[in-house]
């Protein structure tokens, strides 16, 4: 189902928390709503699931605009953060939850729901646990309970907010990718928020960028990754080195420009080469699982920039603490200076 | 008990308190009433309690403060309901007002009900045309247990229904439910079992109730004379073996109802011993 959301705004008292938002999500397609905190992902998502009302513009399903429509009516699923569980349903009425509200005509027999719900328990991996409560369970599988739960009632859309939010770091990979694999085989329009940038990028087709309630970019996390269309995104997705330009390897330098740089972007040389020309000291080395990560302090710089080496690069500069070395980088993209967000990894 | 050795200590001394608290304070006076009560043959005892004086004041008392425990678990949860869920102008001052029951001594309560409720009171006055007559009848006594067991019940639901996530209502009304089919399958079993509990205590004081009864009752013999009054009346006439055969009577009463209870609160609460 294609869903149109075209200048949505919502404020709350004085805050704005969504400002004009357009954005189209094809049939079929998984998007993910990527921001910090405040910036209005949750918010886009409720408005979408109708538990918000927006104050401006319009919300389309296909050809029918749902703007005002009950989320009763609007057919999605929606999984919340901490998956809001029946707690005095068994595992099996949870999921069944959806199909027994039905009005008497519309439901499907005793043992059709039944069925049903046992054939979603076998989907998320959970056949064996029909008869639990959700508190006999962990974190991931409360998760997958409330996707089966929201899967039931066949949905035209899928919402999820920050699905993996509240599980360890080793569940929250493994659930991603199970997800991921779900929507390949179910093919549900599906949108989910996060605020994590490694999850929005390995699970979803499109990454929609948002901060203070707009939309910065919206693209495949390539395009997002590699050719962020501003300082906000290029800052938010991944880590940055801010170069402020001086002219050495650019004629005609702005001082009211900035380049960012990402720390494996950055080169690291022992001697001066065309490439690397800022003189610089190793401060520390730490070998960060695949990466070597250098923090270097160039000369007559406040703070040290980062530096992301492959252990074969380090091998060959043979680099150890206090070592004088020449640094630059290899792929950068400029912004004004007073676009740059306030928090910065490193600069120089 | 203490198999393996806990990390705080005082087990021992806090069950020990427990042990001796409910001794002098709860077990030594009623098993002090039992006693009292020895004194009269079987057959006494027997004719004491199965009287049609006192059958019918045990009748009246257990019979008014179920129906009242009822009408305050209906009204109580509606009245948490409103507190809990929206913001009105005197909200805090309505919240103040649930426990001045609890507060106000219980014959200034009795008092004021008769008052009202007389045939020419504020209110009975207005009910006599349509032959309803609430003071000195047993309409009357339900009113005054209705009256001091509210507080009860709301003080107890309220803080329950805060504590449940307004996601569970979204939830189900994302699956597709309607407002009523959130409120009993999904609020009701979250709220069932403070809803007995709070509806046992106010029984439980309701049985018990003295005070405010007396005044409006009438105190007819037979009709609406409550188990607490026949007891006095009977310390009255120096009877006071007959009296403690009656209390003894509607201590295990309650004691059989409140365990009843009790057992039903554990299989309400089966489902949910841990939150999410």
């Amino acid at each position: 189902m294609r869903i149109d959301i075209r200048s949505i705004s919502k404020r709350f008292g004085s805050f704005t928390a969504l400002d004009r938002v357009d954005l189209s999500i094809a049939s079929g397609e998984l998007v993910a709503l990527l921001g910090p905190s405040g910036s209005g992902k949750t918010t886009l998502l409720r408005i979408i699931a109708g538990l918000e009302q927006a104050d401006g513009g319009s919300l389309a399903f296909g050809d029918s605009d749902v703007t005002a429509a009950d989320p009763r009516a609007r057919g999605v699923g929606f999984v919340f953060q901490h998956y809001a569980l029946f707690r005095h349903m068994t595992v099996a009425e949870n999921v069944a939850f959806g199909l027994t509200v039905k009005p008497r005509d519309q439901r499907p027999s005793r043992a059709d729901i039944r069925a049903r719900a046992l054939e979603l328990l076998r989907l998320v991996q959970l056949d064996g646990f029909a008869h639990r409560f959700p508190h006999q369970l962990s974190g991931g599988q409360r998760q997958r309970v409330a996707l089966a739960r929201a899967l039931a009632v066949e949905p035209r859309v899928l919402l999820l907010d920050e699905p993996f939010g509240a599980l360890d770091a080793k569940v929250r990979v493994e659930l991603r990718r199970w997800l991921r694999r779900l929507h390949d085989e179910t093919g549900i329009t599906s949108v989910f928020v996060t605020h994590d940038q490694e999850e929005a990028l390995e699970v979803s087709d499109r990454v929609a960028v948002l901060n203070h309630g707009r939309l910065e970019q919206v693209g495949t996390p390539e395009q997002v990754y590699r050719h962020p269309a501003s300082a906000f995104v290029h800052q938010f997705l991944g880590q940055v080195n801010v170069f402020h330009e001086r002219g050495q390897d650019q004629a005609g330098a702005d001082p009211a420009r900035v380049a960012l740089v990402r720390p494996h972007d950055v080169l690291v040389a022992r001697a001066a080469d065309p490439l690397c020309q800022i003189p610089a000291v190793v401060e520390a080395i730490a070998i960060a699982g695949p990466q070597v990560r250098l923090s270097v302090l160039p000369a007559g710089a406040k703070a040290a920039i980062e530096a992301h080496l492959t252990h074969d690069q380090y091998d060959q500069l043979a680099l150890s603490r206090g070592d004088a070395v020449f640094i630059g980088y290899s792929r950068a993209k400029s912004y004004q200076a007073s676009d740059l967000p306030t928090t910065v990894d490193y600069q120089i | 008990m203490a198999a393996s050795r806990r990390i705080l200590p005082g087990f021992g001394l806090t069950l020990g308190v427990t042990v001796a608290w409910l001794g002098l304070i709860v077990l030594i006076p009623l098993a002090a009433l039992v006693a009292k009560s020895t004194s009269l043959s079987w057959e006494q005892f027997w004719g004491t309690v199965t009287s049609e004086r006192t059958l019918a004041a045990f009748g009246l008392s257990f019979g008014a403060a179920a129906v009242a425990a009822l009408v305050n678990l209906v009204a109580g949860a509606v009245i948490a309901w409103a507190l809990v869920r929206y913001r009105f102008p005197g909200r805090r001052l309505v919240d103040a007002v649930i426990d001045l029951p609890f507060a106000l001594p219980t014959a200034v309560a009795g008092i004021a009900l008769t008052t009202l409720y007389a045939p020419n009171g504020w209110i009975g006055a207005l009910l006599e045309p349509l032959g309803i007559q609430v003071a000195f009848t047993r309409l009357g006594v339900v009113m005054a247990l209705i009256f001091i067991g509210l507080p009860f019940v709301v003080r107890t639901v309220q803080p329950v229904l805060e504590e449940i996530p307004a996601e569970f209502e979204e939830a189900a009304a994302s699956l597709g439910a309607s407002r009523l089919t959130v409120v009993l399958r999904v609020l009701l079993p979250e709220a069932l079992p403070a809803l007995i509990t709070g509806t046992t205590l106010a029984f439980a004081r309701a049985v018990g109730e003295y005070g405010s009864v007396i005044f409006i009752a009438g105190n007819i013999q037979g009709q609406t004379e409550i188990a607490p009054l026949l007891i006095v009346i009977q310390l009255e006439q120096y009877n006071y073996a007959e009296a403690t055969a009656i209390a003894v009577v509607m201590l295990v009463l309650s004691f059989a109802l409140l365990l009843a209870v009790n057992l039903l609160q554990r299989w309400s609460n089966r489902r949910f011993r841990e939150s999410t």
